[in-house]
């Protein structure tokens, strides 16, 4: 194969992580516009998400073909031989990181600060767009996250890496949301709204997710 | 920077720090309620709730964490330990009050001084005006004493 479509292909593999970065920007704002508080499976937030994953466990995915007796040429290394191949590489991943990622993030998830503001004064809670600000803010590290739970090597990685996400989303961000659902009831008990006890409940079930996931299955 | 930890600081910050401010607001309602002889009680309730955020995320973890994070009887054994302390621990304690309350009927404090009075309601709410951070102290103390559970 002539090296300028190694490069190619390598120049295309390598942006795939700066494509996940940018979905995770637009799923950030699809977040708040799915709720902030909820998401909509098969919406926006879900969308960016699960394209984020494609994009990190892209290389590992290609391997199917192989499975099925297609030959698939990987380029041998990863350093691009073609230097306006190579700048152009580096020049989209610097954009991506350093003005997307570094710069453009904090901005927006400040925007989502001020919405959050503006959200109270007109009636709804500040909740859904600070928690949009702080997935902004953090994407970098959930970038990493995705990343490491996407193996090389592996043909499931997209569906090992949706494993992970449904495990950290229902093991580690469920239980900390009861403690939010919590003083959400009390509020709502305090200023004789209705709802509290649901709120209840809700704290119940994100500290039994895991458990209503088994129930459901037992009950298959 | 991590949603996670992000998260956890938020629920933190509003569970240790905001709702036992806003505790304070919420019995100033409540004094400012009864001096109007409108209904007062639920924001002295909310009162003591924000000072227990913390306390009852950790009856509700306790309550979900009686059997294995996998096993499908754990909803169900949730939902029993609720129902369980709803019944054997505070009926029997709001029962006491219940007592207390008919001794005091049994007095008169029910019809010859009570509280829905006029005279006796502006008296309570002046008490409750001077004396509010000792009420908000006294209702921090019988929420600190507490973290040992009932004995």
């Amino acid at each position: 194969m002539p090296p300028l479509l190694y490069d190619i292909m390598r120049v295309l593999l390598l942006l795939s992580g700066p494509a996940a970065f940018v979905c995770l920007i637009l799923a950030g704002i699809a977040l708040r516009r799915d709720g902030g508080t909820v998401f909509s499976v098969g919406g926006g937030f879900s969308k960016h998400m699960l394209w984020a994953v494609i994009f990190l466990a892209l290389e590992p995915s290609l391997t199917w073909f192989q499975f099925l007796g297609v030959p698939v040429f990987f380029p041998p290394g990863s350093a691009i031989g073609t230097p306006w191949l190579a700048s152009i590489r580096q020049g989209v991943t610097t954009f991506v990181q350093e003005f997307l990622v570094n710069r453009m993030a904090p901005i927006l998830a400040a925007y989502f600060v001020v919405r959050s503001v503006l959200d109270t004064a007109s009636g709804a809670g500040p909740l859904p767009s600070i928690l949009s600000a702080m997935f902004l803010l953090a994407i970098s590290n959930t970038h990493a996250l995705i990343d490491a739970w996407t193996p090389d090597g592996d043909r499931f990685s997209i569906v090992l890496g949706l494993t992970a996400m449904w495990n950290y989303l229902a093991g580690r961000i469920l239980p900390v949301a009861a403690g939010l659902a919590i003083c959400g009831a009390i509020l709502q008990f305090a200023f004789n709204r209705p709802g509290y006890l649901r709120l209840i409940l809700c704290a119940g079930a994100f500290l039994t997710t895991s458990a209503l996931w088994m129930l459901i299955r037992r009950m298959m | 920077m991590n949603f996670l930890t992000g998260l956890t600081n938020l629920t933190s910050w509003l569970g240790n720090v905001i709702m036992p401010t806003m505790a304070g607001v919420l019995f100033v309602i409540a004094v400012l309620r009864l001096s109007r002889n409108a209904p007062a009680q639920y924001a002295v309730y909310a009162g003591f709730a924000a000072l227990m955020v913390s306390g009852i995320l950790r009856a509700i973890e306790t309550f979900s964490r009686q059997r294995a994070w996998d096993d499908p009887d754990a909803i169900w054994i949730t939902l029993l330990g609720f129902v369980n302390w709803s019944a054997n621990v505070f009926l029997p304690l709001y029962g006491v009050l219940q007592v207390v309350a008919a001794i005091l009927h049994y007095g008169g404090a029910g019809f010859r001084i009570y509280p829905g009075a006029p005279w006796a309601r502006h008296v309570i709410a002046a008490m409750a005006c001077f004396g509010l951070s000792g009420l908000l102290r006294m209702a921090e103390y019988f929420v600190a004493q507490g973290t040992g559970g009932v004995s």
